[in-house]
């Protein structure tokens, strides 16, 4: 729930502490003035002035941050941080950007006529972020309101943000709820082993977040952003420590045998967003059994696993390339979805995957395809290595049969036709040529593997 | 409309008429947001990705 304006702006002090002050708070920040930061002026004679407040407020700055030169590079003291923020994706939003102009027909957000970014500037920039923005307040995109609302500590600058009111605050209904097991969303999943462990985003996620400077602008991806963590920054020792992990370390080098993300094996099912670009929502998701009361449609989230092929495998061009098979989930856009912004139907559609690449943040050892000996869970001795192998994962099931038995984790173009929204998604297919593993009933997804 | 007009003197009002002075004072402050109508109701935000 939103706070109070009020709230959201009131210096609490604790005089019992001896804290009456901003300069008791935070005296560096404090040795710059209010108005060396926001603006505006403290020498208004309020007795006088009936419009005491306006003018007291003339030309101030509400996030001084949001303008690098007034704001938090002045006088040099974090130049280079706010540098290379200010080119960042969370400042600038360039997946998003990118996207909207690839599936327009333009090769970048410039390019885009002007409906098309004041549509984007109205609707979509209001999800950016910046230094005070994590540092000093929670995002506006999240309601806003200092960070620190015990009394003694407001507008206190903090290095290290935390997770609940500053990343999950936006990054909520995805990477939020899969780290904390919402029971709501993903019922029956467990909290990201890494969670439960005591680790937290910034342990993982540390200058990725400030971006790498004018180069991110080019980005059509988070995924492209310089030194994103990887398993293999901490996990690199286990890649030959059982069998599993010999036969599928993604190594683009398919010799070795099928190259798995990480995420493939270790990572549950997840949230996928329905209806943010695309369809009516109507009510969350609700499991199946309450189908009768709330019917199967008009879910805004819904929890799915999937695996598809990874459309840049083997492209050193492209981030995560080493990964034949990937999990992917569903962020579908209707092609009127920018009718507001005076777009009919987008001339690129088909440009632009809708099943993309993801990395669940809802890791654990034991998954519905890692444990195919239940003893396992238990054991200190077990090498891993089992004929049963492919009973969890592999289309076929047991070895050597012919009926396929784990297509459901698998993406087909039956999927793209059947899954849940109002809207006409058939140029999802096309779309996702790359990703799917293709038709399951005319048997043509075989070709994905043999 | 002056801070003194929506806030007249009694035991804790304002009297520090700078920035931090009435940024310190919860009543003050909400008298002022109150009287110029600075809060009105926002739509639930919904955590977007």
């Amino acid at each position: 729930m939103s706070l109070t304006l009020t709230e959201k702006i009131l210096i609490r002090t604790n005089a019992t502490r001896g804290v009456t002050s901003f300069s008791d708070i935070d005296p560096i920040h404090a040795a710059i003035g209010c108005t060396g930061c926001h603006g505006g002026s403290s020498l208004v004679d309020a007795k006088d002035d009936t419009s005491a407040f306006r003018a007291a407020h003339k030309g101030v700055l509400r996030d001084p941050s949001a303008i690098g030169e007034l704001g938090c590079s002045g006088g040099a003291c974090h130049a280079d941080i706010v540098a290379r923020n200010e080119t960042s994706i969370h400042s600038n939003l360039w997946g998003e950007k990118a996207h909207v102009a690839l599936r327009n027909g333009y090769n970048s957000f410039d390019e885009c006529p002007a409906d098309i970014q004041d549509g984007f500037t109205k609707d979509c920039s209001s999800c950016h972020t910046t230094c005070g923005q994590c540092h000093v307040s929670i995002p506006n995109g999240a309601g806003g309101g200092f960070l620190e609302q015990r009394v003694g500590y407001s507008h206190k600058f903090i290095a290290t943000p935390d997770e609940a009111n500053v990343c999950t605050a936006c990054h909520g209904s995805r990477v939020g709820d899969d780290w904390n097991a919402n029971q709501e969303r993903v019922p029956g999943n467990l909290p990201d082993i890494h969670n439960d462990y005591g680790y937290t985003c910034l342990d993982c996620h540390q200058e990725d977040m400030h971006g790498e400077g004018a180069t991110d602008a080019e980005y059509t991806s988070r995924y492209q952003v310089a030194d994103l963590p990887q398993c293999i920054d901490c996990h690199q020792v286990d890649n030959d420590d059982n069998a599993y992990h010999v036969a599928h370390w993604p190594n683009a080098d398919a010799e070795d045998g099928p190259d798995l993300a990480c995420f493939v094996c270790h990572s549950q099912q997840y949230n996928n967003c329905n209806t943010c670009h695309a369809g009516e929502w109507t009510h969350e998701y609700v499991v199946e059994e309450d189908y009768d009361s709330n019917g199967p449609g008009g879910y805004r989230v819904y929890p799915q696993f999937k695996i598809g092929r990874n459309p840049y495998y083997g492209d050193t061009d492209h981030a995560h390339s080493d990964e034949a098979w990937i999990t992917v989930r569903h962020i579908p856009v209707s092609p009127d979805a920018y009718e507001a912004w005076n777009i009919h139907s987008m001339s690129n559609y088909a440009d632009m995957e809708t099943w993309k690449y993801t990395s669940p943040h809802n890791i654990q050892r034991w998954t519905d395809r890692t444990l195919v000996d239940t003893s396992w869970a238990n054991s200190r001795t077990q090498d891993y290595t089992t004929d049963d192998c492919y009973s969890n994962c592999h289309m076929h099931g047991t070895f050597g049969a012919y009926t396929a038995t784990n297509e459901a984790i698998y993406l087909t173009d039956e999927n793209m036709e059947n899954d849940i929204t109002t809207d006409d998604l058939s140029g999802e297919i096309p779309a996702n040529a790359l990703t799917s593993l293709g038709r399951q009933s005319d048997g043509s997804y075989c070709s994905a593997c043999h | 409309m002056s801070c003194d007009a929506i806030n007249p003197t009694k035991d804790g009002d304002l009297t520090d008429y700078t920035c931090e002075g009435c940024h310190t004072n919860r009543a003050a402050l909400t008298l002022v947001i109150d009287a110029l109508e600075l809060d009105p109701p926002e739509a639930d935000h919904a955590a977007p990705g």
